[in-house]
């Protein structure tokens, strides 16, 4: 259908515009300058790495954020100021990728959340039942029946109802983030026959996706963030594949930094055949004061191995080998890794990492807390000397060791989080996201402490959703799509296009 | 110097600090405004309730602590007040020895059965201890029916009605094992691993704490303890029956709140949970004294505690705020 209509289209008229975007948080720019068009019955791709900025930028649209600078135009008028709920009732509405949805209320409750037909003060279920068999015929569900738990639906039909109560509040836009990452083919051509059916009644779609087959198949237009910058935008019928993935990656990277080359020692850790039910089958080995990278976009499944290698997660079959002995079967918890040297900086450092309430002191020897224990009192003078050592040892910046590391920055925070696992002497050190949310200066010294470690021969197992990081840092990368190991590469024989390819599927160019 | 930790006392110690002057206030007025209250027979008859109620609180403070809750000690204490009546009744020698540790393994059944539950089956706590609530207070009463018994035992009668330096007996008793229950909070791992365990379960499980045994360590403390608040209970009272501590089950989870403890746990003192009971039972004492009768007392300590949880809510925000 694609090159006459997206040439009518050229021609139709504008229904968003978003123009000169920037938005700063703390010790990152977000987003710089980015402008944004979307016409009337068009479908708009955006593309772009991890924290390239796609979700940022579709926050603001939804009013979820504000953006620093910059102007919002919504069918020619200026939009300003304005919340979620306001955004929605204009007619912008997004559909994210953890669904929103009210798994308990059935189906017609949740299409018409918030707008309920009423007859005087009550709640019209007729009425509700008719609107809602009409409501769920636009998105193919017009077989269910209305007052079914959304709870007991398979998540594409979850997605099918987001989808029809956006077209009950009349949305003009309807933003989706990755709709289809977790949907199977015939599923994904249902949610491209609605797209369609939409956009030729004059709906327009906004698209982020990590599959660029997707983009060709139904999208209009592709436009590349990177780094919080506009790079490119063509039309899709002049576009190849080869041009996107280029435009994501941009220029080649940097590596005068990277750790000095080591020699690696022992086999520290070795996984083979590790399975659930998402990972399949991964394999490798880790050398002491070797840096391995796992890289893979959102929801590949590196967080959840090294989950399941460090013994939070269960895993199905397959065994994690320490030179200890240590067999990481399926009866493994954190407790038993710790002491058989494993230790783990997990990805969200306020929510699994610290205890915020509590002081920098006790955080610090949380995991170690045993080696503080005489006749089974612990020994606060110990306990104080360590933290403060620490404290020392990594330059944290607290007022006291006693300090709540509630009011510490995030880049701080980290140090204590790392002082934690550095108490426990490990042989092996987990980093998931080290240096999220830490500004520039602090990333470069949690750098150093990383380096620190591998030259005393700690073998590092690293996570990183930013590429450039993970180059940086790791000695070897393998990469991970679907769950599924896709490639694996050794440091200075590969380009930063390689591994993009790899983690995108790693099928043909 | 001095000045600075002065300071740092006192802002770490906010909650502690606030509920002692409250203490302090209702004390003192309490002296001015009642002849009878500073005689002896009204301060030991305080401090008799507040013995069982002592203990009890201590074992509540240590589930609370770590986000948790125990609902069910008051009815643990009955069903070990019931089987160690019924020791004492067959005046085999050595029963009050029997019946003591009775009571006391009873209660630490009872509570293990509650951490087992709470950590195994992962039923919520307040779920679980309201279900056992029913079911060991039930069992209290299936075992006698709804009888009391008159409990004449010397070893009972001295520990109910003795004193020690001028100190009531079952006072002794509480002060030691709640100081006992404080040091061990304080100054050991399982202590530190409850704290650690309230403030964030989840990072306190990354973090290789054994969160499984915590829990039904903590549980079955605060069972052992209701067990022996049972002792307490029957000493003082001089009776056993099943419907003992019945209608009092909120009350040392109110103390608990008005001492400190952040209710999502991690927050909290034990020396703060004391000056809370302390708290209630002076009030209770005040009103009875006043003539005031038992609803508008209940309605002050309804009052009280609301203010407490706002007291603690508004604290917090403050420091989310950061």
């Amino acid at each position: 259908m694609s090159i006459i209509e997206s040439e009518t289209k050229d021609m139709q008229e504008i229904i968003l515009e978003m123009k000169n975007i920037s938005k700063a948080f703390p010790g990152v720019q977000a987003l710089n300058n980015v402008s944004l068009t979307l016409g009337k019955g068009e479908v708009l791709a955006l593309i772009g790495e991890n924290g390239a900025g796609k979700s940022t930028l579709m926050k603001i649209l939804s009013g979820a954020y504000r953006q620093d600078s910059g102007e919002i135009f919504f069918k020619g008028e200026p939009l300003k100021d304005y919340s979620p709920a306001q955004a929605i009732a204009k007619g912008i509405s997004i559909i994210y990728q953890e669904l929103n949805d009210l798994p308990e209320l059935t189906i017609a409750s949740n299409i018409f959340t918030g707008n309920l037909p009423r007859k005087g003060p009550f709640i019209d279920y007729k009425q509700l039942k008719l609107d809602s068999i009409e409501a769920q015929k636009l998105v193919g569900l017009g077989d269910l029946h209305p007052f079914e738990r959304v709870g007991e639906l398979k998540v594409a039909q979850k997605q099918l109802i987001e989808i029809a109560r956006s077209f009950v509040r009349d949305a003009d836009i309807i933003v989706m983030d990755e709709p289809t990452a977790t949907l199977t083919n015939t599923e994904i051509d249902v949610l491209y026959k609605i797209i369609r059916e939409f956009t030729a009644k004059g709906g327009s779609v906004i698209i982020i996706t990590h599959k660029l087959e997707e983009v060709f198949e139904i999208a209009n237009r592709a436009m590349v963030l990177r780094d919080g910058c506009n790079v490119g935008e063509w039309a899709i019928k002049d576009v190849t594949k080869d041009q996107l993935v280029q435009a994501m990656v941009g220029r080649e990277l940097n590596r005068d930094n990277a750790l000095a080359p080591r020699d690696f020692g022992q086999v520290a850790l070795k996984v083979e055949n590790l399975s659930t039910d998402f990972l399949k089958d991964i394999s490798f080995e880790l050398r002491e004061g070797e840096v391995l990278g796992l890289y893979g976009l959102v929801g590949s499944g590196c967080d959840v191995l090294t989950r399941c290698v460090y013994g939070a997660e269960k895993f199905d079959t397959g065994t994690v080998t320490l030179p200890g002995g240590c067999v990481g079967l399926s009866k493994v918890t954190p407790g038993k890794s710790l002491e058989a040297g494993v230790a783990f900086v997990p990805s969200e450092r306020k929510m699994e990492g610290l205890l915020l309430d509590q002081s920098v002191r006790i955080n610090t020897t949380l995991s170690s807390i045993k080696d503080f224990v005489k006749n089974f009192v612990i020994s606060f003078s110990k306990e104080r000397e360590n933290a403060q050592q620490w404290v020392e040892t990594l330059a944290t910046k607290t007022p006291t060791i006693e300090t709540e590391v509630n009011s510490l920055s995030g880049g701080n925070q980290q140090k204590v989080v790392f002082a934690k696992v550095m108490n426990t002497n490990p042989k092996v050190l987990i980093l998931n996201e080290p240096t999220r949310g830490i500004d520039v200066g602090a990333k470069a010294e949690i750098y150093h402490i990383i380096e620190d470690f591998c030259k005393k021969g700690v073998a590092i197992l690293l996570v990183s959703s930013e590429m450039p990081e993970t180059m940086l840092l790791s000695d070897r990368i393998i990469t991970l799509c679907d769950g599924a190991v896709t490639g694996e590469f050794v440091r200075g024989q590969y380009t930063q296009y390689d591994i993009l390819h790899a983690v995108i599927g790693g099928d043909e160019k | 110097m001095k000045n600075a930790d002065l300071k740092r006392f006192a802002k770490q110690n906010k909650s502690e600090i606030g509920v002692f002057a409250l203490l302090v206030i209702l004390f003192v007025g309490t002296a001015l405004a009642s002849d009878i209250f500073l005689t002896y027979q009204n301060i030991s008859s305080i401090c008799s309730g507040l013995s069982y109620y002592g203990i009890i609180v201590a074992g509540a403070g240590i589930v609370m602590i770590m986000g948790g809750l125990d609902l069910s000690q008051m009815s643990a204490m009955a069903m070990g007040v019931v089987l160690g009546g019924q020791v004492l009744l067959t005046e085999i020698p050595g029963a009050p020895v029997y019946a003591i540790l009775l009571q006391i393994a009873v209660g630490t059944v009872c509570g293990l059965i509650n951490g087992l539950i709470i950590s195994y089956v992962k039923i919520p706590p307040m779920i679980t201890t309201i279900g056992t609530q029913y079911i060991y207070r039930a069992i209290a009463f299936i075992v006698v029916g709804s009888q009391s018994f008159w409990i004449d035992n010397k070893v009972y009668k001295t520990m109910g009605f003795g004193s020690f330096l001028g100190i009531p007996i079952l006072l002794w008793i509480m002060l030691v094992t709640f100081i006992i229950v404080a040091l061990i909070m304080r100054y050991t791992q399982f202590g530190q691993n409850v704290y650690a365990i309230g403030s964030n379960e989840q990072a306190a499980k990354l973090s290789g704490i054994n969160i499984i045994k915590t829990k039904i360590t903590a549980y079955t403390l605060s069972g052992s303890l209701a067990g022996l608040a049972g002792v307490l209970w029957m000493a003082q009272l001089s009776a056993s029956k099943p419907s003992a501590g019945q209608g009092q089950e909120m009350l040392p989870l109110a103390a608990v709140v008005i001492g400190g403890v952040a209710l999502t746990g991690g927050k909290g003192k034990h020396i703060g949970i004391m000056f809370g009971i302390m708290l209630l039972m002076l009030l209770a004492n005040t009103m009875t004294l006043m003539h005031l009768n038992t609803y508008l007392q209940q309605l002050c300590q309804g009052l009280i505690l609301i203010i407490a949880v706002v007291a603690g809510i508004k604290k917090d925000r403050r420091q989310l705020d950061i």
